[in-house]
C-alpha cells in the first residue's frame, strides 16, 4: 500500500523528484513508506504521539525518516496534534505529499493488484470466505472487489475489536460515538469512516474482545509457528466466533497483517498480559493449591530448641510459626537458629522458644499476587502466612515461590 | 494451488536483491541473499530445520521429545519454530546480560528459557553452555542441538542456499561473501558452490576479537586474538567443526564501528533493514573491492532483520556511547512546533468524517 500510493502520487504529480513524504504513523505504514522512500530517493517526515514507544521511532529513524513526537494530550483539531502537523507540514514543505492511508484510495488500489489476484491464484480460485481484520479498510476492500469481481459468492468477513464503531456503522449505517472506547488491540478498528471502505462488498462484521485476541495471538505463534500481530489472533478469534457458518468444502483464506516481533513486550510479554488481566496472576492460593495441602507445622512456645531442630528435621522445613493458645506469636527459622549459633548463644538447644522467638510472618490475603509475596519474603522473613476460608494458616516459603516463579 | 502446509514450508527460497548504491565504487554487480524473508527472520531458520530433520532420523529425537540449545538469538527462534510444528518442547540456557526481549521472543514461541549466570567460565556447572550439557543428560528424550559441532548446520546450507544462489545466478556468480559465526553457512553453501564451479572465490569476514581470520591464515588457534567485540552473531573465540578452512579463499576482518556504520547505511540507503553482521559483510567486501574486476559476480548474504539491533546500532544514543558517532545524526529540524511537556490523555480521540460508503 505504501509502493501504491508512492507511485500514484508520482503518476498524479503530486512528488517530484527529492520530495518529501508525510504521514502521521508510527507503525507499519510508516515502514512501508520509508522503505519505498529510500529506494526511490525522497525524504520522509512522520508525526507520531508521545505514547508510541522508542523502539518504534528508532525502526523509522533507522530508515532515515524524520520522526516528529506529538502530545497525545490534545484534541485532533488542535494544532498542535500529530493529524494537524501533519497537514500543516504538507502545506508548507514544497513538493511534499501527504500519504493519508486512511482516505487515499491508492490504498485499496493496491490491494486489488497484488493480494486479490495472489489469493485467487494462490487457490486456484476456490477461496470461499475471506476474513481480514479491518482497519484503514484498504485490505479488505481492496481484496474484496478483486474477489468478488472474479466471483460475486465468495464471503467477505471483516473483524473489528470491540471499542471501534466500524461494526455498528456497518450494520445500522450509523456513526455511533457511544461505541468508541479506548481498547488495547493494535492497528485495527476505528473511531470514524475511512474513505477507503465501501461496506457494499463485506458480508459481515464481527467484534472481538482484546483479551480473546490476545490469547489467540499467542496461540497462533505456540501453536502453528506464526509469529504474528495482535490484529492477527483478532482475524482467527473471530473466524472462530462465527465457525457455525462454516461447512466442510469452504475454502476460507485469513490476511495476517505483520510481524510478532514489534509486540515483544507486549501481547507476547506475560507481566503485560497480566496487568491488564488477560492472564490470570498467580497468587497465595494457586501456590498452595499447586503444591497440594498439607497441614501446617508449627512450635508451641514452650517447646526446646531441640525440638524445633527436630521437627525441621522431620518434615524437610525451615520456617516454623510459633503459636500459643491458637494464637501466632512469631517463628523460629533455621537460618535464624543458624545465626545465633554463629553468633555464640550460649545453650542454644536447651533454650524455650520463646526465648529466641522471631518476628512472626507476615499474614496476607489468599487472593495476594505472587509478585507481593516474593517481596514479602527476603533474608529476615522466610514465609508468609495466610488464612483459609475455615480459619486454618497455610504457609508459602522462599522455595514455593522460586518454584512458582519458575513455572 | 499454491499453498505452504506449515510455516516450515516458508523456510529458503530468499530474494536476491542487487545493491544500487553502497556498492556503487565497485566494477561489478553485488547481490545480497536476503535472509530476514526467513520465518524467523534470519537465515538459522534453515539449519534449525536440518538439525532436527536429522535428529529425527537418527533417532535422536522422538515426539514429544525435547530441543535443546544454548542460544538467545536467532537460532532460539528457528528451533522454537521448528519445535512449534512439529510438536517438541524447547529448552534454551541463555546468560544474564541478554535482553529481555529475546527471551520474550522465545517464551511467545513456547520455549522455556532458563537465565544463568555470565560471569562464570564456560566450564562453571552454572555456565550456560555446562546447563544446557546437563539437561541434555537428565531430560529423557532430549536432542542437544549444538549448531556449532552438529554438521548438519553446514548440510542445511549446501542443500538449500547454494543451490538457490547457483540457481538465481544462472551460474554467473563468482565470488560468494559471508560473515562467519559457527561456520555453518560458509562452508555449506561454499561446498556447494565450489562443486558446481570450483573457481568461485568464497570470502570469510570476522569481526576483531575473533580468532577465526588468524586460525585461517596461520591454523593456529591463538588466544590473544580474542578479547570482546559488539559486532553480533558472527566471530567465534574457538573453532567450531561446521568449518572446512579449504572452502574459504580469503578472511577479512572488520571493526565494529565501520560495520555498525555500514549497517545503518544498508537501511538508509538500500532499504534492506538488516542485522549488524549485514554491516560487516558489506564492508569486508568493501576493503576487498580492489580484488574485483567488471565482470565479476558477487553474492552477499545478510543473516538476519534489523528489528533485533533496533536497540542497539539503529538507536543514535548507543552509537554514541560505543564511540561510532561523534555527534547525534541528522538533527531533527526546527519546525516550530510548540509541544507542551505534560497532560493528561485527551477527553477524546475522535476525528469526524463525512460517512462514506453506506449501504
Amino acid at each position: 500500500m505504501a509502493v501504491r500510493m508512492v507511485e500514484v502520487a508520482e503518476q498524479e504529480g503530486k512528488l517530484k523528484p527529492g520530495g518529501t513524504i508525510i504521514e502521521c504513523t508510527s507503525g507499519n505504514t510508516g515502514m512501508g513508506l520509508a522503505l519505498a522512500a529510500v529506494v526511490k530517493g525522497y525524504k520522509c517526515i512522520f508525526t507520531t504521539t508521545d505514547k508510541q514507544s522508542k523502539e518504534k521511532i528508532d525502526i523509522l529513524k533507522a530508515l532515515g525518516a524524520e520522526v516528529i513526537v506529538c502530545p497525545t494530550n490534545v484534541e485532533p483539531d488542535d494544532p498542535r496534534s500529530y493529524y494537524s502537523i501533519a497537514r500543516r507540514l504538507a502545506k508548507e514543505i514544497p513538493n511534499s505529499f501527504h500519504a493519508n492511508q486512511y482516505d487515499n484510495l491508492a490504498n485499496r488500489l493496491a490491494h486489488y493488484e497484488t493480494t486479490g489476484p495472489e489469493i485467487w491464484e494462490q487457490t486456484d480460485g476456490k477461496v470461499t470466505h475471506l476474513v481480514v481484520a479491518t482497519g484503514t479498510g484498504g485490505t479488505v476492500t481492496g481484496t474484496a472487489m478483486y474477489l468478488k469481481e472474479k466471483n460475486p459468492k465468495v464471503q467477505i468477513w471483516a473483524m473489528d475489536p470491540f471499542g471501534s464503531l466500524l461494526t455498528k456503522y456497518f450494520r445500522t449505517g450509523e456513526l455511533d460515538m457511544n461505541e468508541v472506547h479506548p481498547y488495547v488491540t493494535e492497528g485495527i478498528g476505528e473511531d470514524f469512516v475511512p474513505l477507503n471502505y465501501d461496506m457494499r462488498l463485506i458480508d459481515v462484521f464481527e467484534q472481538v474482545t482484546d483479551k480473546d485476541a490476545a490469547l489467540m495471538t499467542r496461540r497462533i505463534a505456540r501453536e502453528e509457528g506464526l509469529f504474528c500481530g495482535y490484529s492477527a489472533g483478532t482475524a482467527i478469534q473471530g473466524l472462530m466466533q462465527l465457525k457455525d457458518l462454516l461447512k466442510k468444502d469452504d475454502l476460507v483464506v485469513v490476511i495476517l497483517h505483520d510481524h510478532g516481533s514489534r509486540y515483544v513486550g507486549k501481547v507476547y510479554n506475560d507481566q503485560w498480559m497480566m496487568e491488564r488481566g488477560f492472564m490470570d496472576v498467580l497468587t497465595f492460593k494457586d501456590i498452595i493449591a499447586s503444591r497440594g495441602t498439607k497441614r501446617l507445622i508449627t512450635a508451641a512456645a514452650d517447646q526446646t530448641v531441640t525440638e524445633a531442630f527436630e521437627l525441621m528435621q522431620k518434615y524437610h522445613i525451615e520456617n516454623l510459626p510459633v503459636m500459643n493458645e491458637g494464637q501466632l506469636i512469631g517463628a523460629i527459622s533455621e537460618s535464624g537458629l543458624f545465626s545465633r549459633m554463629m553468633t555464640g548463644t550460649p545453650d542454644l538447644k536447651s533454650k524455650k522458644i520463646a526465648e529466641v522467638l522471631e518476628k512472626p510472618y507476615p499474614v496476607v490475603g489468599f487472593d495476594t499476587p505472587l509478585e507481593r509475596l516474593s517481596s514479602l519474603i527476603n533474608r529476615e522473613n522466610g514465609a508468609v502466612l495466610g488464612k483459609d476460608d475455615s480459619g486454618n494458616y497455610h504457609i508459602v516459603t522462599k522455595y514455593d515461590v522460586i518454584q512458582a516463579l519458575g513455572a | 494451488m499454491d499453498i505452504k502446509n506449515n510455516i516450515l514450508e516458508t523456510i529458503g527460497r530468499t530474494p536476491l536483491i542487487r545493491l544500487n548504491k553502497l556498492t556503487k565504487g565497485l566494477p561489478c554487480t553485488v547481490l545480497a541473499k536476503v535472509e530476514y524473508f526467513n520465518p524467523g527472520n534470519s537465515a538459522k531458520d534453515r539449519m534449525a530445520l536440518k538439525m532436527v530433520e536429522i535428529a529425527e532420523k537418527e533417532g535422536k529425537l522422538r515426539p514429544g521429545g525435547t530441543i535443546i540449545e544454548c542460544t538467545s538469538g536467532n537460532t532460539g527462534t528457528g528451533l522454537a519454530l521448528v519445535a512449534a510444528v512439529k510438536g517438541y518442547k524447547c529448552i534454551f540456557t541463555i546468560t544474564d546480560k541478554q535482553s529481555k526481549e529475546k527471551v520474550d521472543i522465545l517464551k511467545a514461541l513456547g520455549a522455556e528459557v532458563i537465565v544463568c549466570p555470565c560471569n562464570v567460565e564456560v566450564t562453571d556447572p552454572r555456565s550456560y553452555y555446562s546447563m544446557a550439557r546437563r539437561l541434555a543428560k537428565e531430560i529423557p528424550n532430549s536432542f542437544h542441538a549444538n549448531q556449532y559441532d552438529n554438521l548438519a548446520n553446514r548440510l542445511a546450507h549446501y542443500e538449500t542456499t547454494g543451490p538457490e544462489i547457483w540457481e538465481q545466478t544462472d551460474g554467473k556468480i563468482t565470488h560468494l561473501v559471508v560473515g562467519a559465526g559457527t561456520g555453518g553457512t560458509i562452508t555449506g553453501t561454499a561446498m556447494y558452490l565450489k562443486e558446481k564451479k570450483a573457481a568461485i572465490k568464497v570470502w570469510g569476514i570476522d569481526p576483531y576479537g575473533s580468532l577465526l581470520t588468524k586460525y585461517f591464515r596461520t591454523g593456529e588457534i591463538d588466544m590473544n586474538e580474542v578479547h570482546p567485540y559488539v559486532t553480533q552473531g558472527i566471530g567465534q573465540d574457538f573453532l567450531p567443526q561446521n568449518y572446512d578452512m579449504k572452502y574459504v579463499d580469503a578472511f577479512e576482518q572488520v571493526n565494529d564501528k565501520d560495520a555498525a556504520l555500514m549497517t545503518r547505511r544498508m537501511a538508509r540507503e538500500e532499504g534492506i533493514f538488516c542485522g549488524y553482521s549485514a554491516g560487516s559483510a558489506i564492508q569486508g567486501l568493501l576493503q576487498l573491492g580492489h580484488l574485483l574486476k567488471k565482470d565479476h559476480l558477487v553474492v552477499v548474504i545478510l543473516h538476519d532483520h534489523g528489528s533485533r539491533y533496533v536497540g542497539k546500532v539503529y538507536n543514535d544514543l548507543w552509537m554514541l556511547e560505543k564511540g561510532f558517532l561523534d555527534r547525534f545524526p541528522n538533527p531533527t529540524p526546527d519546525r516550530n512546533i510548540a509541544m507542551p511537556a505534560t497532560g493528561n490523555f485527551p477527553k477524546s480521540f475522535v476525528r469526524f468524517y463525512e460517512p462514506v460508503g453506506k449501504k
